[in-house]
């Protein structure tokens, strides 16, 4: 090429660039008046519902988090189980007094030492895809969830689940599992049509999801949103709801919004209808909001300190009574969840099933008192010549190794719990620790102290198994972090699980807690408030009335409209 | 220039192969089980150290970058541990919407930047020039994730002019604009301060050289002066910085989607490294370091164009 052709070239890229920027900044003003006028429908042939918080009034939008996968089978995480809980259904259903009833079962049976379950199945339920649900399908939903699910455990120790009639499914276990109602009304546990699992093949659960609840799969835009459409078929919903189906909206989309303040700016003034994912700081401001309200429940799901019993000084019974005693939990939940929580003094909240009234709880628990918990650290040796000095024992500090997690609930209780422990001469030695990192030096046992969670939904024994269980301690992959190794709580959680008799069953557990608050292996802290924030205009049917409405998201699916 | 080209291009493999070791190595060596991650609270040591084997992670990190690398060099980003997934099909649902914020973001720094860069320079010490540079130290002050909180406020919940957050609508009609506008000016804007400076500081220098006196003094017209003779001129080094702005505009990309809810490669990548999700970082990191080396080769390309003398053969 010529000089004279690279000047021309030149002189047309600016010329090209300076149309460009006009074209851009035409744009911009033109973005800016659109919205107000409606002119987007000729401009993309779309309906006007996304740019302006004005949305149609079939469509919900709905704020979460980025789920990983729509197969049921794999899914563990709660942006999944709020989206599938809509689309697969389970055998049992919780109603609002607490207890399991038949949902896609009719009725059932059990045998008289609560191995043999006897499932009669309800008739005219259909899959999204038009198959018809029968044994077979149940036995192969099951069959397939044994093999891959993460969530296997709820299932409990099976032997067998067969087809015994066209519409009857035996469940055979190999030790009682009285609990089986309540396992099976978990989300987790919802039927899945394995014939479209294996016609879809690694599609399944990503571009293909079939179940039988009031919702059906209809697209995923990776990050952007996951959009069900209505089971029009549905008209199997429980009789405790307001509306049995099909669901009162025609869509709902799922979007995508992984920053607090931006989901809180989308509810309060852009196009999200709803969500359960306001950070706890925005809860205040998005009730106030004109807009907007939230609704509040107390959920048992717990936060907690995890000590270390393996590792010195929290191996010593003494120091963690001291260590209740000394944390205040008042300020901890106006610190980390900005007051959106509840005080605990056992681990399962008095709101989950078969747990310690708050009143025994308190009475066997620790309560505030930095003055009873510097006495336990002076009978325990570990003394200091002054308040707020590190105390020592034979010359060597109470130090602690704590960590907690960066996200900021935790960082912040980290921080005062740090505060309130240097107060009766203990050092706590805060280490904010992304997640996969705290992880991983907790289950090297590195930790003597550390900030935790745990949903075990509304049954006290499964929070109380996944806390404290001896098979489940940190340092082999399970989610003991207190490494606490207890044959006595072992076996009053086997007989709480597995005996037949319900009246042993729940001395059992409440024995398992009485020790498990002498022993102190965790600092329990607050339970979360669970809230839900709205727009004025959605009526959220009976959603509300159900005590558990956090995890019955398939009921606020069926019974929301806009009004 | 084609011969040179074909070097370039040659040259990226090493430094492809360099990146993929650093970052391969920062990733083994970084603490976190993804199978305990990927499984969440409540999960059984058995189930966990099932998914280890599933995964591969049970077999030492150099067997891991090797099976890796090989499956690369046939074209397979490998699967993602969370998802189940081909990597490849994760990054091309997810590269437009990030070239589309990166390219706009781009243009949207060199349509500000550059007029008023040479508007200082031209009006010297005048309240246009004392004005334009108040704003670009201001830009570059500002960290984007911040602007775009404000930008969000100001426009989108006060005013109400556009959405507050995510993409739609289909490439360059008005829907498309009032989505990318407010994530592409946080992402542009800072870069526009620099370069702002950088093109006032540089026709500063260009304009009192002795051969635009003369073209003066040969009666040229003050705006051939100014936009055919010392602007050309005065591109060089802005044009090198730009060079240098292209990675930071894509790194920047990973905050502007994470605040306005914008589906891009930078939330894949964010989300990836939370959970571990080795291949999925790797195969992110792969792409964005293809992008920024083509990127840095049409730079150097482009001076060419506005430099005659400068030649690749």
């Amino acid at each position: 090429m010529s000089g004279r052709t690279y000047r021309l070239n030149r002189r047309d890229a600016l010329r090209l660039a300076g149309a460009s920027g006009a074209l851009a900044l035409a744009g911009c003003i033109g973005g800016e008046d659109d919205p107000e006028d409606g002119d987007d429908a000729s401009d993309d042939g779309e309906a006007p519902d996304d740019d302006n918080g004005e949305v149609d009034d079939e469509v919900f939008v709905e704020g979460i988090e980025q789920p990983s996968t729509l197969d049921l089978h794999e899914a563990t995480r709660v942006p999944e189980s709020m989206v599938l809980n809509s689309m697969h259904e389970p055998l049992f259903v919780i109603d609002p007094d607490l207890e399991p009833v038949p949902h896609l079962a009719e009725e059932y049976e059990e045998n008289d030492d609560a191995t043999e379950f006897v499932i009669t199945l309800r008739e005219g339920v259909t899959f999204h895809d038009g198959a018809d649900l029968d044994a077979e399908a149940v036995v192969a939903s099951f069959e397939r969830l044994l093999d891959i699910s993460p969530q296997v455990w709820r299932a409990g120790p099976i032997e067998s689940v067969e087809a015994t009639e066209e519409m009857e499914v035996t469940f055979s276990y190999e030790e009682p599992y009285p609990l089986f109602p309540f396992y099976m009304a978990h989300s987790y546990m919802g039927i899945v049509s394995v014939d479209a699992a294996e016609e879809a093949g690694d599609d399944y659960g990503q571009e293909v999801v079939v179940g039988t609840g009031p919702l059906q799969f209809e697209s995923w835009d990776r990050d952007e949103e996951i959009v069900l459409t209505r089971f029009d078929e549905y008209d199997w919903g429980p009789e405790f709801a307001s509306n049995q189906g099909p669901a009162n909206l025609e869509e709902f989309h799922f979007r995508v919004i992984p920053e607090a303040s931006t989901l809180f700016n989308e509810l309060t003034v852009g196009n999200v209808h709803g969500t359960n994912y306001l950070s706890t700081s925005d809860v205040e401001d998005a009730d106030a909001h004109e807009n907007t309200q939230v609704t509040r429940v107390e959920d048992p799901h717990p936060s907690f300190l995890a000590m270390n019993v393996q590792e010195s000084p929290t191996d010593e019974l003494e120091v963690r009574q001291a260590i209740n005693h000394a944390v205040n939990k008042d300020a901890v939940i106006d610190a980390g969840l900005n007051g959106e929580g509840y005080p605990i003094w056992n681990v399962s909240p008095p709101s989950a099933e078969g747990a310690l009234d708050e009143e025994t709880a308190r009475d066997l628990g620790y309560e505030y008192d930095p003055e009873r918990a510097r006495e336990l650290l002076d009978e325990a040796g570990w003394t200091n010549d002054g308040e707020g000095e590190t105390r020592e024992r034979d010359g060597e500090a109470l130090e602690l190794e704590f960590f907690a997690f960066t996200i900021d609930r935790y960082n912040s209780m980290g921080e005062v719990i740090q505060a309130m422990l240097s107060e009766v001469g203990i050092d706590a030695q805060l280490e904010v620790l992304e997640a996969g990192t705290l992880y991983d030096r907790a289950e090297g046992s590195e930790h003597n102290m550390l900030t935790m969670s745990y949903s075990g939904g509304y049954l006290g024994l499964v929070t109380l198994e996944g806390i404290l269980l001896s098979e489940n301690t940190a340092v082999d992959g399970g989610s003991n972090y207190s490494l606490w190794e207890n044959e006595e709580f072992d076996d009053f959680i086997r007989t709480a699980k597995h005996d037949p008799d319900e009246e042993t069953r729940d001395q059992a557990l409440i024995e398992a807690q009485e020790l498990a608050l002498a022993e102190a292996p965790v600092v329990p802290l607050a339970g979360y408030t669970k809230f839900y924030g709205h727009k004025n205009e959605v009526d959220l049917g009976t959603w509300f009335d159900h005590p558990w409405w956090p995890d019955q998201h398939y009921l606020h699916r069926l019974d929301v409209d806009i009004n | 220039m084609f011969a040179y080209i074909v070097r370039r291009l040659l040259v990226m493999v090493p430094v492809l192969f360099g990146v993929t070791v650093v970052i391969s190595s920062i990733i083994y060596v970084a603490p976190g089980n993804p199978a305990r991650l990927a499984l969440g609270e409540g999960a059984s040591p058995d189930a966990v150290a099932a998914l280890e084997r599933e995964m591969g992670l049970d077999q030492p990190p150099h067997v891991r970058y090797v099976e890796w690398l090989t499956n690369v060099l046939q074209g397979d980003l490998g699967t993602s541990i969370q998802s189940g997934r081909p990597v490849a099909v994760m990054i091309v649902e997810r590269l437009p919407a990030t070239l589309e914020l990166a390219l706009i973001a781009m243009a949207l720094t060199l349509i500000i930047a550059l007029p008023l860069g040479v508007i200082s320079a031209v009006k010297q010490y005048s309240w246009t020039d004392n004005v334009s540079m108040l704003f670009a130290i201001l830009w570059l002050s500002m960290p984007s994730f911040w602007l775009g909180l404000v930008l969000i406020y100001l426009f989108a919940v006060r005013w109400q002019f556009f959405p507050v957050s995510g993409r739609d609508g289909v490439l360059f009609t008005l829907t498309w604009w009032s989505f990318i506008i407010l994530p592409a000016v946080a992402t542009g804007t800072p870069r526009a301060g620099l370069l702002t400076r950088l093109m006032r500081s540089s026709m500063l220098e260009i304009l009192n050289e002795d051969y635009i006196r003369t073209a003066r003094g040969k009666g040229i017209g003050e705006r051939a002066v100014i936009y055919t003779h010392a602007m050309k001129n005065a591109m060089i080094p802005v044009i090198t910085l730009i060079g240098l702005q292209v990675p930071l505009i894509f790194s920047g990309t990973v905050i502007i989607e994470e605040v306005f809810a914008w589906p891009g490669m930078g939330r894949l990548l964010v989300n990836a490294v939370l959970q571990r999700d080795y291949p999925v970082v790797q195969g992110t990191i792969l792409v964005y370091s293809v992008i920024v080396l083509v990127s840095n080769l049409l730079v150097d390309i482009a001076y060419t164009y506005f430099d005659p003398r400068i030649r690749y053969d």
